[in-house]
């Protein structure tokens, strides 16, 4: 059920991010041959429609995947979701998981843009070996390397995937009043978000105060702990959420 | 035997009680009557049916099952609200439905649709209301369920389409199936009805059947129903 649900929820945000991923690679390209040409006039302005797209990408993958979750679970598609035959988890994971690849899609594509860019003054062929010649370079080797490369990307999965999480417990919170919800939620988000900046400085002065050897082991150790704190945010946001899905539902 | 079954059944909304101690039992296989003024709680108590709300005191049970997937899998809800993505075509709905619901029948809803003259590569979006209104009772009869709660079922449709809705309903009726309707509209779908159920502020008034209503006061439903709400 859960592929079920999450084929419907790529299809309706693919409908909008594919002709924009689409449109925002062709104006890079567009921009990228505008300055091998060294046209001012036409390049000044297709700058600043990529400048405005850049930004755009970012403001559209935040706007989007938020509005499908409020859309289609608190506004009057809830009332169709709601009476699936499926669980309130499912029907969280699968806003989850499409905000998550949209995510990463959105990365990859602002990623395709740059190298077009950055393309008019490098040679992109020589970006891959570039790199291993800088990892080459680094003062740590083998093991340590690729441990702290897994360590990285666990983190920022559980990062995003707790981010995500923490948007849609502030959207569900909203729950809680009948009106006013959007203001409600930008509340929640301004309170939380305030809190757990509270609750990590004191971790860190905490962790600052004993007194510990640094080295690359205590280095592996702070990633763990990363990793751990992402955690418990994620499943704290997760419960959240699913308790006023399940226990404060009240649709409009 | 019972398909629904309420006792004790309250919902309050803050200081608001919206359903106060509802004791109500529906038999398998009956065409119900859910009626009561505007506000009286009959969305509610379809609402709580769907799990779309939770109860604040007493028990629901949907046969034997307090609403959860396994009711939901025997329950064809239509709300009041037109709950269909607007980017979705006919077709991609009737796919949706198919996808999820085990008892959906295909080939009746697609019937349906051209007997309304209701194409399935249309958008929603490009729909009227009405027409939208029509997709979704389809969408909801086309399923073989064992109970169907339709909120405000011919509300927003013209009268013409209102004679095919109640057609639908009963064409669709299965002996096994109960529908319960709620409504205000009374005139217009007496004649379908076995059973009524009258609520208002929150209370239960009364359960009985049609025929008991026109022996015991020698009127029509809609003529009774005016009479106990008379403003």
């Amino acid at each position: 059920m859960l592929r079920k649900l999450m084929k419907y929820d790529m299809k309706a945000l693919g409908r909008v991010f594919i002709p924009f991923y689409g449109a925002f690679i062709a104006v890079s390209i567009i921009n990228s041959i505008l300055a091998k040409l060294q046209l001012a006039l036409p390049l000044a302005i297709g700058a600043s429609v990529y400048g405005i797209m850049l930004g755009g990408v970012c403001v559209l993958t935040l706007v989007l995947t938020l509005q499908i979750f409020r859309k289609n679970l608190l506004g009057n598609e809830g009332y169709l979701m709601f009476t699936l035959p499926v669980s309130a988890d499912k029907l969280i994971l699968s806003k989850l998981f499409t905000a998550f690849v949209w995510y990463i899609l959105s990365f990859i594509a602002l990623m395709v843009s740059l190298v077009v860019i950055s393309s008019v003054r490098l040679d992109v062929r020589e970006i891959i070996p570039a790199l291993i010649r800088l990892m080459n370079k680094l003062p740590i080797g083998g093991f340590h390397f690729a441990m702290f490369t897994i360590e990285t990307l666990l983190a920022g999965i559980i990062m995003l995937l707790g981010m995500i999480m923490f948007l849609y417990a502030c959207i569900s919170l909203s729950l809680l009043v009948s009106k006013h919800r959007g203001l409600f939620s930008f509340g929640a988000f301004v309170v939380i978000s305030m809190l757990w900046q509270v609750a990590a400085s004191q971790v860190v002065k905490a962790l600052s105060k004993l007194q510990m050897e640094y080295n690359i082991y205590t280095a592996h150790g702070f990633m763990w702990g990363g990793i751990a704190w992402g955690l418990i945010n994620f499943f704290i946001f997760y419960f959240i959420t699913r308790y006023m899905l399940t226990r404060k539902l009240n649709l409009e | 035997m019972a398909i629904l079954e309420c006792s004790g059944l309250t919902k309050k909304f803050g200081a608001k009680t919206a359903l106060d101690d509802v004791n109500l039992s529906v038999e398998t296989g009956r065409i119900v009557g859910l009626l009561g003024p505007n506000g009286s709680g009959k969305s509610t108590l379809l609402k709580l049916c769907n799990g779309l709300l939770t109860p604040s005191g007493g028990s629901l049970a949907i046969n034997g099952m307090s609403p959860g997937i396994g009711t939901k899998e025997i329950v064809s809800y239509l709300p009041e609200q037109t709950y269909l993505n607007n980017w979705m075509k006919v077709s991609d709905l009737v796919d949706f439905f198919g996808d999820f619901y085990r008892d959906f029948n295909r080939s009746k809803a697609l019937e349906m649709l051209k007997n309304l003259e209701i194409a399935t590569g249309d958008r929603l979006k490009t729909l009227s209301k009405g027409t939208k209104e029509k997709v979704q009772l389809i969408l909801v009869m086309a399923r073989e369920a064992k109970l169907y709660l339709l909120d405000e079922p011919i509300g927003g449709v013209d009268p013409a389409a209102r004679d095919y809705i109640l057609n639908t309903i009963i064409k669709n009726y299965n002996p096994e199936a109960t529908v319960i309707i709620s409504t205000h509209l009374i005139a217009d779908i007496e004649t379908v009805l076995d059973d009524v159920i009258l609520i208002s502020k929150g209370k239960l008034l009364l359960t009985s059947s049609v025929d008991e209503i026109r022996e015991k006061n020698g009127k029509s439903v809609d003529a009774f129903f005016r009479e106990v709400f008379k403003c």
